[in-house]
């Protein structure tokens, strides 16, 4: 059985929709279960969802498990909190290789609404050691080596046979699940998630969250200087002569 | 003290590009607040006349290695056997996807800190390097350090600095690097099928003069259809903020702002825009500005040079003509 790991993460539902309150599935992240889900019915794949994020993450899991996750890994410890793109990183490589050393790919959403980095998923390669695939548009088939993904990079649309074990960053996206089914979402409502901590991980306080961070917001500001300006006054036909003389020099 | 080492990632190849125009013009700023170094590492093939051509934009040194491969696991070791060897204490990159992915490998192997898309970099004696973003869900930008870390790394937005030739003569020095280790690529794939596909050209926009820029202001195809009537007529291209955007008035591709594009023109004309920080930062390095608005207290007044308070449609009818 070919053994996949997606990424998961959590963002605020406004950002979708103004409305939504609390946390969704990422976007990038809900088109790979998405696809997965319809993979699954004729491949024989283990999909297993890892997360980082605290207890507002849980309706967002309980979404990925009835959609398509067999298992779910849910990394959380006030911890983890404040973490950059590089703490990130070593947590989530560091659960991929306590957990699921065997995984055959790690699929991540091309970046997160909330974040816009779009860091993470090269990072983690890199950490893992394993081939990294940018900018992938779909997923065609999982076999018994390799699988197949179409990749849309800044000048060409390229079909391309990958072999075990990889990371993909998926550059598709869905706000919207599309077939949650009723009975699959009660049942993972009451399935029991397992919690895991920083120290069950076995990752140093110095390694994840904030204390792991190599990058700081030192504060926020304002970058749009005030110029002086010149005011045209006079008829819209004076106004326009202004503006068309300035644009002749 | 020994100078700081600000590297600037040439990803173009076989040519200095003005996009590595403009972060080695920053590097070169950064260098004078800094007491720095500005060393463009350049990887790829091509001529000591284009490497020089470094020197016009303030670098003082080129390392080069020639390699026939654009490939980010092979930039990766080159890099970081230039890294282990003479060190930096800022590495800028572009932000294209091939240096995005090359900075978060680089980022990760030597665990340091990286702020992705930067629209402004400068030196403090207190902070350090500052890195400044877009920060999400929010109208202002993001200040951001490295703590901990042996260097500093960045993306960098397109069009977010200026390229610019500086007025001294600079000894450039060209180090040629031997790197040692393997050329081979990753061969843990195979392309099955690849058709060129019609890519979002852009260089009209990072080339264009004069810029207009349209915003909620316009409520009208016919008031839109003449500003891009009157834009044909002056050779301009007409862009326009998120929500004209998000309206379908104008493709993602002309988008200016945060989560858009960054231009620098000559002169921009924003017609009926009110000025939300999100579309202000993507234009403020227009050389001029020009805003059209009925609203005269609007904010994109504060950072026009020239004001004019009208009714775009009214504006617009006069000004085609």
């Amino acid at each position: 059985m070919i053994k996949i790991v997606v990424c998961l993460k959590m963002v605020p539902g406004k950002l979708i929709d103004a409305e939504r309150s609390g946390l969704i599935i990422n976007p990038y992240d809900l088109f790979v279960l998405e696809k997965l889900a319809k993979l699954k019915k004729n491949t024989d794949i283990s999909v297993i969802g890892i997360c980082m994020g605290g207890e507002s993450a849980r309706e967002g899991l309980v979404r990925s498990k009835a959609l398509v996750c067999d298992d779910i890994y849910w990394l959380n410890d006030i911890k983890f909190a404040q973490a950059d793109t590089i703490a990130t990183t070593k947590t989530l490589s560091a659960a991929i290789k306590k957990y699921i050393p065997d995984a055959d790919a790690v699929i991540c959403g091309g970046h997160a609404i909330d974040g816009e980095t779009g860091q993470v998923p090269a990072e983690l390669s890199e950490k893992l050691g394993i081939t990294y695939f940018s900018s992938v548009a779909d997923i065609e088939s999982f076999g018994h080596d390799s699988a197949v993904i179409v990749k849309k990079d800044e000048g060409h649309e390229m079909t391309v046979r990958c072999r075990y074990p990889f990371l993909l960053s998926v550059d598709s996206f869905l706000t919207y699940a599309s077939n949650l089914n009723i009975i699959a979402l009660k049942r993972a409502q009451k399935w029991e998630y397992k919690i895991i901590s920083s120290e069950e991980l076995g990752i140093a306080q110095t390694d994840c969250g904030a204390a792991g961070s190599k990058t700081k917001v030192i504060n926020s500001v304002n970058i749009i200087y005030k110029k002086e300006s010149i005011e045209v006054g006079g008829s819209i036909k004076e106004k326009a002569d202004h503006v068309k003389k300035l644009l002749q020099q | 003290m020994d100078k700081r080492n600000i590297w600037v990632v040439c990803d173009a190849f076989d040519h200095v590009d003005s996009f590595i125009g403009q972060l080695i013009s920053k590097a070169y700023q950064l260098s004078k607040e800094s007491n720095g170094c500005v060393q463009v590492i350049f990887l790829g093939n091509t001529s000591e006349d284009e490497l020089k051509r470094c020197a016009l934009y303030g670098a003082d040194e080129v390392v080069y290695q020639h390699c026939e491969t654009k490939d980010e696991r092979l930039w990766l070791d080159i890099l970081s056997d230039i890294y282990s060897s003479i060190g930096a204490d800022v590495i800028m990159f572009t932000n294209s996807d091939f240096s995005k992915t090359l900075s978060s490998f680089f980022a990760s192997r030597f665990e340091v800190g990286l702020t992705a898309d930067c629209i402004d970099i400068c030196f403090e004696d207190e902070n350090g390097f500052v890195f400044e973003r877009a920060a999400m869900s929010d109208s202002v930008q993001a200040r951001i350090i490295c703590i901990d870390s042996q260097c500093c790394t960045c993306t960098v937005k397109k069009n977010a600095f200026v390229e610019n030739v500086i007025n001294e003569v600079k000894e450039l020095s060209i180090r040629k690097w031997d790197y040692k280790g393997s050329f081979n690529t990753d061969d843990r794939y195979e392309v099955i099928s690849c058709v060129k596909r019609e890519i979002e050209n852009s260089a009209d926009l990072d080339n264009a003069k004069i810029v207009f820029g349209v915003g909620r202001g316009v409520k009208d195809k016919e008031t839109f259809d003449l500003i891009c009537q009157a834009g044909k007529k002056y050779n301009a291209v007409v862009v326009g903020t998120k929500c004209v955007v998000d309206d379908g008035l104008l493709p993602k591709k002309y988008q200016v702002g945060q989560s858009g594009r960054s231009i620098a023109p000559d002169i921009y004309i924003a017609f009926g825009i009110s000025g939300a920080n999100q579309h202000l930062v993507g234009i403020r390095n227009s050389r001029q500005i020009i805003a059209v608005n009925n609203n005269e207290n609007a904010p994109i007044f504060n950072i026009a040079d020239v004001k004019i308070v009208a009714d775009v449609k009214e504006f617009i009818k006069e000004f085609s003509e």
